[in-house]
């Protein structure tokens, strides 16, 4: 048993510890659109000056499915196909290009947002500056550049309705050191972002889906506590509801069906 | 037992340590924003004008191509034209706008404000006077050096970077 004196240090620590962590997992933004449907997909224009069409596609997809693989977000970008586009376009068509343009002079990628005035979006295109800049793949080779992945990861972050971060390491920072190849990797602040912007029917207590929403939905099952929860639309809370959010605890997604 | 309290009150100690540390790395805003040269901008822009908002208008821009955007025409109240003959109908072009509630919003172009008192550094283009090398032809004068990174925050720091670009 500790002393009193010992439980105060201790407790205004943790008190200190929780309100900072509390801080830090709502640096992310978010704006005020966001996808109805929780499948968007995109079309691509891979024809740049850096690299082979074939692995320019294939980083871009990377950059894409971070937020789908990486979070338990109710949303999922779905590659749809080539697009010959090299400018922006509103046409409710999600594309990607790289365009000769040079931008400015820090800018890498930017991403053109368009939204109802009920915040549906509907169109979102993103554009890398190909003019001057230096573009990679992969994880290594960079000199004096930005792997396209990261960058991807970064602007499609933006097409999900992410602002960006204040977190120096987070997808969503505002910037990204030259080569660096770990912006393809949501930081935690970047899951909880998009996970509050699209909360799967399998985080039961908005936290992320978790051990606890597997013990809050058995309690729902059971008739410990009101039916908040039924997955998959049958009208009950039961054991199929519960292997939904189980099977979403070890990663398999959030079948709602 | 004493050893004991010894040994909790040196990790309390750590742990309110601790503690404090991570509130400083979470206060300290540590990110760099892209790098911009303003000498470049300075030198690569047809004009340069200090003004403020006085309205804003968004409208389509349909292009030839067949593809359209949306655009906001900022009209400026010029107070002083530092370089070259300054903006046609004193109007600035940026991508992004609402338009019978359709918005467009650009990720390195936030929205200006009426009244924002702003250093323009542009290209007259076809579809108008635009910003030069986009984010970088745009100095908003009132936002704190934080927000301004890379940029002057004050019309006598562009004055003096003109001034000394034009000496070498």
């Amino acid at each position: 048993m500790f002393k009193r004196k010992y439980r105060t240090v201790y407790s205004a620590s943790l008190v200190v510890t929780a309100l900072t962590l509390s801080s830090i997992a709502f640096a992310y933004s978010l704006n005020t659109a966001r996808w109805a449907s929780r499948t968007v997909n995109y079309y691509v224009n891979p024809i740049n000056s850096d690299v082979s069409e074939s692995a320019a596609l294939a980083a871009v997809q990377v950059g894409a499915r971070a937020w789908s693989d990486q979070s338990t977000a109710n949303i999922e970008l779905v590659y749809a196909g080539p697009t010959t586009v090299r400018a922006n376009n509103f046409d409710n068509v999600n594309e990607v290009f790289f365009s000769p343009s040079s931008g400015s002079g820090g800018t890498l990628a930017v991403t053109y947002s368009v939204y109802d005035a009920s915040g549906n979006l509907l169109d979102t295109d993103i554009e890398f500056f190909d003019g001057n800049r230096l573009f990679f793949t992969g994880d290594t080779g960079c000199s004096g550049g930005s792997y396209i992945e990261d960058v991807a990861a970064h602007e499609f972050g933006h097409a999900l309705g992410l602002n960006h971060s204040s977190v120096a390491d987070a997808t969503m920072a505002p910037s990204i050191p030259t080569c660096l190849n770990t912006r393809r990797f949501l930081d935690a602040d970047d899951i909880a972002g998009i996970q509050a912007k699209y909360p799967s029917p399998c985080d039961v207590d908005g936290n992320g889906v978790s051990v606890t929403d597997v013990q809050r939905l058995v309690n729902q099952a059971i008739g410990l506590a009101s039916c908040t929860a039924d997955i998959n639309g049958d009208g009950a809370c039961n054991v199929i509801d519960v292997q939904r959010v189980v099977n979403a605890a070890l990663g398999q997604g959030c079948n709602t069906r | 037992m004493k050893r004991n309290s010894r040994v909790h009150l040196h990790l309390g100690i750590s742990a309110f340590l601790f503690s404090i540390s991570v509130v400083g790395a979470a206060l300290a805003d540590s990110y760099l924003a892209g790098s911009t040269n303003l000498d470049q901008t300075i030198q690569g822009a047809e004009s340069i004008v200090h003004g403020r908002i006085e309205s804003k208008r968004s409208e389509y821009l349909h292009r030839p191509d067949g593809s359209r955007t949306i655009i906001t025409r900022y009209s400026l109240a010029v107070d002083e034209t530092l370089k070259g003959s300054g903006p046609a109908n004193h109007e600035l072009v940026v991508d992004g706008g609402t338009v019978d509630g359709i918005t467009l919003k650009v990720s390195d172009m936030p929205p200006l404000d009426v009244g924002e008192e702003i250093v323009v550094l542009g290209d007259q283009t076809a579809e108008g006077f635009r910003l030069h090398r986009r984010r970088d032809g745009l100095i908003r004068l009132q936002r704190s050096a934080a927000q301004n990174i890379g940029q002057p925050t004050t019309l006598d720091d562009v004055r003096q970077r003109i001034q000394a670009l034009g000496r070498k």
